[in-house]
This record gives structure tokens, sequence and C-alpha cells, in this order.
């Protein structure tokens, strides 16, 4: 079922109001019910994989608790494999399958496997990697396994945040379903305000980008210059409103029932430096990679060039999270060498900005610091949401064809409006990226979750207002899946 | 006492929201599509009780007047309405139209090349739940999507919501000129776009074909008459090749139930075809325009009509 869906709306409602009438014994029982409709809303029969992977890991995690010593090793990559090989037979195995056919027709060998004709189960990605945390937390001893199947399963399954995150780890979720919830005018409006934004996001901004992005990437070879310029700069838009949007729906949905889950963006397009930009972008996937896979690969204390290849290993790997495709492998290994290409020229560029006396001047300095982390994160985007590197690598080098003269740029300027948005539907959108950045810029994350608390009630209603008005009439509602779900 | 003061301000602030919905619902509906409820006032209070009546899409609505149809005792009404396409028709006749209004002796089917597009016109039956009488509200509907235009076309506010942004910024220009409203004819205001070739090339459902098909067959059923007339549209911005398909398609309909076909698109070429300023967009004739193609459409169907007035009258003579 996608947030943005009518079916949602009758949905949310009804399972909110009948968490909090029933009996706090059988709510998990009931949120699992509900969980297991909203996915099977998508393919019915999918929540048979979702089933046998919950399975796994719960007897991964009982019997992991239960032993010691190699055998518990032995056990959790058992369980790791089990889990992981869902995954790949879904998503990964015609990528590598037709990688490999390549191969042998280069060498003139047989090779008889052909390709799986399967639709990937919706937010497998996720759900796996959320599964998986709990293994390894079982087996670094940080958890204790869970007895209780339906609320193991109630963890994987629990409907906001399913099919698109924020991915918990245990001892953040587990827990709270054994809380008992009451209801909270203060913290159900929250909520409610935190859904809104959410929607906001997603259907004012996003999926308004997402028609002129569609129209450029669709044959990019059409255009040159500001067009090409735009799809770039929208879609790293359209991906943040987009899929923080989920976030906040997720999140504000959790917590209308009283549930507490992770952040999962921190105003990534605020950061000065690409560092800073994934500590801040989707969080719970960035730090699930560093405790799982970068810091067990020794991370930053096992010398220079070591540490550089665990920056670009894990980048590579969370390039291939994304997708079962060159392209993303490309895009993630771009993110991890600019990160350690920063890193290397640190000193550098520390002695050019006293040279030019730019730190002089800190908020300006900031301004464009926070301007070129931004552009170069749209431009590694070309790759991602290009169909083929051949389109990808075209866009890249023509970003800048027809802007040498004024006539040139008059010219784009003009056919930006055969992108599918007229002018004053542009105009609209990009007021609303000013909205959106006006509120992210004077709430800090924290109060996000309690957006515009303690600021007068004028200000606070005109702001529910302008959201709600600009939600109704400038909305896109062609039930357009979220992004992410594809992961 | 806290939960008190909550509850009031949760009831002034969903208050202060209603009134700004029901302002805009308002003066979206009163600005608006102001045709359909006139429209659809005549089918379910008939007054004019035409003997002749039109259907079809917008380029029927805003290219025939029946005021220059009219003739003697000869009562015309145009019922074609925007985005309406053969499924709509089928479903409005035998829903709305047959079970309200006096049988029609002639149906003029505005047709077009488009009309079996289902991405071209969008009109379902669900959209005008607005102008239905109660009891279509409930048994009508069969599945989500369905109750949920039912539900959300009640309000113009939803309904006409993408118009918001085109009415905000050109506030001074009218679309639809309600003062020349004339049994459900109304003239469209000229919206540019006549400057550049359309690449549009019709996807005939086959969905579509198949209702149409139905649609005439409720006709013969009824001994009404029908005449399939195309439109003028503007030559200069479309791709003959592109509309190929759908006009054998059409053809072949009117020649195999041998329907009178006044087909002004692709045939009839006059001056109307060529001249920018009878077009309010690339497929809608303006106000100038309908006017000079209505009185056209007039000379050409009188001998027909002549006809078939006499035939009728014949018996009681």
């Amino acid at each position: 079922m996608l947030f943005n869906s009518f079916s949602f709306l009758i949905f949310f409602p009804t399972v909110t109001i009948l968490y909090f009438l029933i009996p706090h014994k059988y709510r998990w029982f009931f949120l699992l019910m509900a969980s297991c409709i909203f996915y099977m809303v998508f393919i019915p029969i999918y929540i048979l994989v979702l089933g046998l992977t919950i399975a796994i890991d719960y007897t991964a995690g009982l019997l992991i608790e239960k032993t010691e010593g190699r055998r518990k090793k032995v056990l959790l990559v058992i369980s790791i494999l089990s889990t992981c090989a869902v995954l790949i037979v879904f998503k990964y195995f015609n990528f590598f399958n037709s990688n490999l056919i390549r191969i042998a027709q280069f060498f003139h060998w047989n090779y008889p496997i052909g390709a799986l004709s399967l639709i990937l189960p919706i937010g497998l990605s996720f759900h796996t990697f959320q599964s998986l945390s709990y293994v390894i937390e079982v087996y670094r001893g940080n958890f204790k396994a869970e007895h209780h199947f339906g609320i193991y399963a109630l963890y994987v399954m629990f409907y906001p945040q399913l099919v698109a995150g924020p991915i918990e780890r245990p001892q953040n979720l587990l827990p709270q379903f054994y809380e008992k919830h009451t209801y909270d005018d203060q913290r159900v409006m929250d909520g409610l305000k935190l859904m809104l934004w959410g929607f906001f996001k997603k259907v004012v901004i996003a999926d308004k980008l997402g028609i002129v992005v569609n129209q450029v990437y669709s044959d990019p070879a059409q255009y040159t210059g500001l067009p090409l310029i735009a799809g770039a700069l929208f879609f790293g838009i359209q991906v943040y409103c987009d899929f923080s949007g989920y976030s906040d729906i997720a999140i504000g949905a959790a917590q209308v029932m009283g549930f507490r889950l992770r952040d999962n963006f921190n105003r990534p397009f605020h950061a000065p430096s690409s560092a800073e930009f994934w500590r801040r972008w989707h969080m719970s996937l960035i730090s699930w990679f560093r405790d799982y896979v970068y810091i067990p690969l020794g991370g930053n204390r096992m010398g220079k060039w070591r540490w550089y290849f665990n920056i670009f290993f894990t980048f590579t790997l969370s390039g291939l999270w994304h997708g079962a495709g060159w392209g993303y492998v490309l895009w993630g290994s771009l993110c991890g060498c600019h990160l350690i290409f920063s890193d290397w020229t640190k000193n550098l560029r520390e002695k050019w900005n006293q040279w030019v006396r730019l730190n002089r001047i800190p908020t300006f300095h900031k301004g464009f610091q926070i301007a070129f982390t931004f552009s170069l994160f749209c431009f590694t985007l070309i790759i991602f949401r290009s169909k083929t590197l051949s389109d990808a690598f075209y866009v890249m080098t023509h970003l800048g064809t027809g802007l040498g003269s004024l006539e040139g740029v008059k010219m784009s300027f003009k056919s930006m409006y055969n992108l599918g948005l007229d002018r004053h539907e542009l105009i609209i959108v990009l007021v609303s990226i000013g909205l959106m950045e006006l509120v992210e810029g004077v709430e800090s994350l924290r109060n996000m979750r309690q957006m515009f608390f303690g600021r007068p009630v004028l200000f606070r209603w005109v702001m529910y207002y302008v959201v709600i008005l600009f939600l109704i009439f400038f909305g896109e509602y062609n039930d357009r899946a979220f992004i992410y779900f594809q992961f | 006492m806290e939960v008190r003061i909550r509850l009031k301000k949760k009831v002034l602030f969903l208050s202060i929201l209603a009134v700004i919905l029901v302002l805009m619902n308002y003066w979206l509906d009163r600005e608006l599509n102001p045709h359909y409820p006139l429209q659809y006032g005549e089918v379910f209070h008939p007054k004019v009780s035409a003997d002749m009546i039109i259907l079809g899409a917008s380029h029927a609505t805003h290219g025939i007047n029946p005021r220059y149809l009219e003739k003697d005792h000869l009562k015309v009404f145009n019922f074609s309405l925007n985005g309406a396409g053969p499924s709509f028709n089928l479903k409005w006749y035998r829903k709305i139209f047959q079970p309200n209004y006096p049988k029609p002796l002639y149906v003029i089917y505005g047709v077009h090349w488009g009309m079996f597009d289902e991405n071209l016109l969008k009109r379902t039956f669900e959209h005008d739940s607005k102008y239905f009488p109660n009891q279509f509200l409930f048994y009508e509907f069969s599945d989500l999507e369905a109750l949920r235009t039912l539900v959300m076309n009640r309000f113009a506010f939803i309904r006409e919501r993408k118009q918001l942004s085109d009415r905000l910024f050109r506030r001074h220009r009218e679309v639809y000129l309600l003062s020349r409203y004339y049994n459900g004819f109304i003239p469209y205001e000229r919206r540019g776009g006549l400057d550049r070739k359309r690449d549009v090339k019709p996807k005939n459902s086959r969905a579509q074909i198949r209702a149409f098909e139905e649609l005439l067959d409720e006709f013969e059923k009824n001994r009404i008459q029908t005449i399939f007339v195309q439109i003028p549209g503007y030559l200069p911005a479309r791709h003959d090749a592109n509309i190929l398909e759908s006009m054998q398609l059409l053809n072949k309909i009117a020649e195999d139930r041998k329907i009178l076909f006044l087909d002004y698109d692709t045939k009839k070429i006059t001056n109307i075809n060529t001249d920018p300023s009878m077009f309010s967009d690339w497929i809608h004739l303006n106000e100038k325009g309908s006017d000079a193609f209505s009185k056209l459409l007039k000379s050409d169907l009188d001998f027909l009509l002549q006809q078939r007035i006499a035939k009728d009258r014949e018996p009681s003579t």
C-alpha cells in the first residue's frame, strides 16, 4: 500500500483508532495483521518470502543465543547467507548472471543458465538489512534473542517502516512492542504534523519535479544545457523529498501510535562537506554499513590506505544495495572516491582558502561549501538516474552545451517550458522548495518531531494552512510509487 | 481543563480550514466549467426536450452551436461533455439520459480521430458524480478507485484544484464564456498553441471501440438516426500520418452501419481549417469558428433533415 494512496487514507485512521481501542495484550497481533494487509496490497504471494526470512532469522537468533564458540559463528554465517540468498535470488541473480553470460560469450563458452523472471518484492533490501541487524546484534551479545515469534515478526513487518525504512535496530524497536501506548494528544498531533510534512515533500515537490526529471531522462539526447542541469538538480531534490518524505510519514505514523522510529535524514542539503553529507543522508542505512561493514573491516584504525579501501568498499557496496546495475555500483564508488579525495586534499584546500582569504568571510565560505556539496551530489546522481551509462555520459558532457552565448542561454531557458511543467507550475514548485528550505532552516532535526513547537500560534497556524492548501491544490495525486520502494 | 482548551483549538483550526475550503469551493465551482450543471439540468429536468442531440467530447461542446441547427419545430441540445469518450457516453446514455429524457429523433455524434484513445479522453462516469441525484452515489461504484472518484468529485476544490494556478495567474482571462451559453454549447476562449506542429498519434483502445459500437447499437435499437460529424481541426498543427489509422476505423464503422459521415477535418476541408482566428487551440474552435462551422453544418444537414421530417409527418397527413 502506498502512503500517498486513497487506500492508506482509509487504512491509517482505521488501524490507529482500533490500535488504541484494542487491549494491550492483543495489540501486537492486530498490528501484525495490519502490516500483513499493508504488505499484501502489493503482491500478496510475496508475504511467503517475507515469512521465510522472518522464520530463518528468528530461529537463528534463538540458536545463536544458546550456542558459544565456533559453532556460534557458523550459525551466524549460515543465517546471513540464507537471508542474503533471498535477496540475491530476487535482486542480484539476473545482474550477475547477465554478466557471466557476457563473459561466456566473449570466451565462446557454453553457458546454460538463463535469466529468472521474478518481480522484486517491495522493500526487500530494507527488511533484509533489518533482519540481518537483529541476528548480528544477538551474535554480538548486544541484544537478547526475541522468544516471541509474533513480536519478532512484527519487528520485521511493522507497517510504517516495512517497505522503505528507516532500517531499525532491535535495541530500539523490539522493546517498544512490549510498551503500553496510551493516547497522548500532543504526541498524536506531532505525529500527524510530521506525516503532513512528509506528504508535502512527496506530493507537492518530489512528484512535481519527477515530471521534469522523467521527461529529461527519458531521452536526454534531445536536450542540452539548462534542461539537463535542471534535470540533474531536480533529481537530487526529488530523491531527497521523496525519500525523506516517506521517512517523515513513516516516523509520524509510528509516532501517532506511540512508537519512536529512528531519524533518517538531517537536512543533508545544509551539509558543508561530503563527509558531513553522508552523516545526514539516509542515516539508518549509512549507520548500518558503518556498524556492520566499515568498522568490521577496520574502519580508520588500520592505516591510511586501508582506511581509504574501507571507505571505497563500503560505498561501492552501498551502491550495489541501491540496485543491481553497474550504474549503481559506479555511483557508490564515485561517492566513496569523492570522500577519499576530499580527505586527501584537505590540507591543500585549507591552504588555498587561506591564500584567497575565503576563511575571512565564513558565511560566504560555508555557503559555497554547501552549494558545492549539493552540486556534486546531484552530479553523481546523473549516473544513478540515467537508464544507461552512455546516457549518463551524454548528460555529464552536455551540461554546459549552448550556454556560451546570451542567445544560447535564452534558447536553453525557453526549452525549460517543454519539460512537462508550465511556467506557473515551475514557479509553484520553486516556491514549495523555498518553503521546505525555510522550514528545515528554522527547525533543527530534533524539532521536526515537534514541528514549530514553542513558536507563536499565528506563525504555526499560517504554516499549517499553507502546507495543507499546497497539498490540496498543488499536489500530484497519481499514486506515484516512492523511488526507494524499488530498493 | 487543558483537554478542553486543546479541543477548542482543534475545533477553531478545523473551522477556519473548513471556511477557507468552502469559499474556495464556491469560487472554483462558479468560475470553472459552468456549463456542466446546465447540461445535466436539462437531462434531469428537460425544458428543451430536444429532437436532435449532440454527443461527443470538448471539440463538440465548443464546436457545434445548436442555435444554428434549430429549424421550425426542430429543437437541438448539445450534451457533449469535455473529455467524454465512447465508454463514458455509453454509460451516460444508458444510465442518465435514457431513463430521464424524451427519446430524440437524431443524434449528431461529434466523432474525432482521437476519440478511442483513453489518454486523450479521460472523463469517467464517476467524474460527474456531483451532478447525479444522490441515489447514484452509492450503487454506482464498483471498486475503491471508483469510490474515490465519486467522493472526491463532489467537491470543486478537489475536482478543479489543478485549475487554481491558472486562475491565480491569469485571473482576467475568461476561459468559458457563460454569457454565450446556448443549449449545452459554450464558447471556449483562445488559449494559443497554434504556432507549432503537434506530434500526437492516438492509440485506439479496443474497449473504447467496443463501447462505441454498443452505443451505436443502442441508437439503432431505439430508432434514433445517427449522424457522424467530425469538427474541423487546425490543419497546419497536425501530422496527417498520425491519424490515418483512426480515420480508416471511423470510416469503416460509418460505412458498415450506413451512417452519414460529415467529415470536416479530413475530407470537407474549408477555410475554417487553416484560419488561426477560428481556433482556441489546435483542436478546439473558438466562438467565431463555432459560429462559422455551425452555419456550414446546418446547410449540409438541411436537406437530410427535411427529408426525414417530411417522412415522419407522412402518417398524420
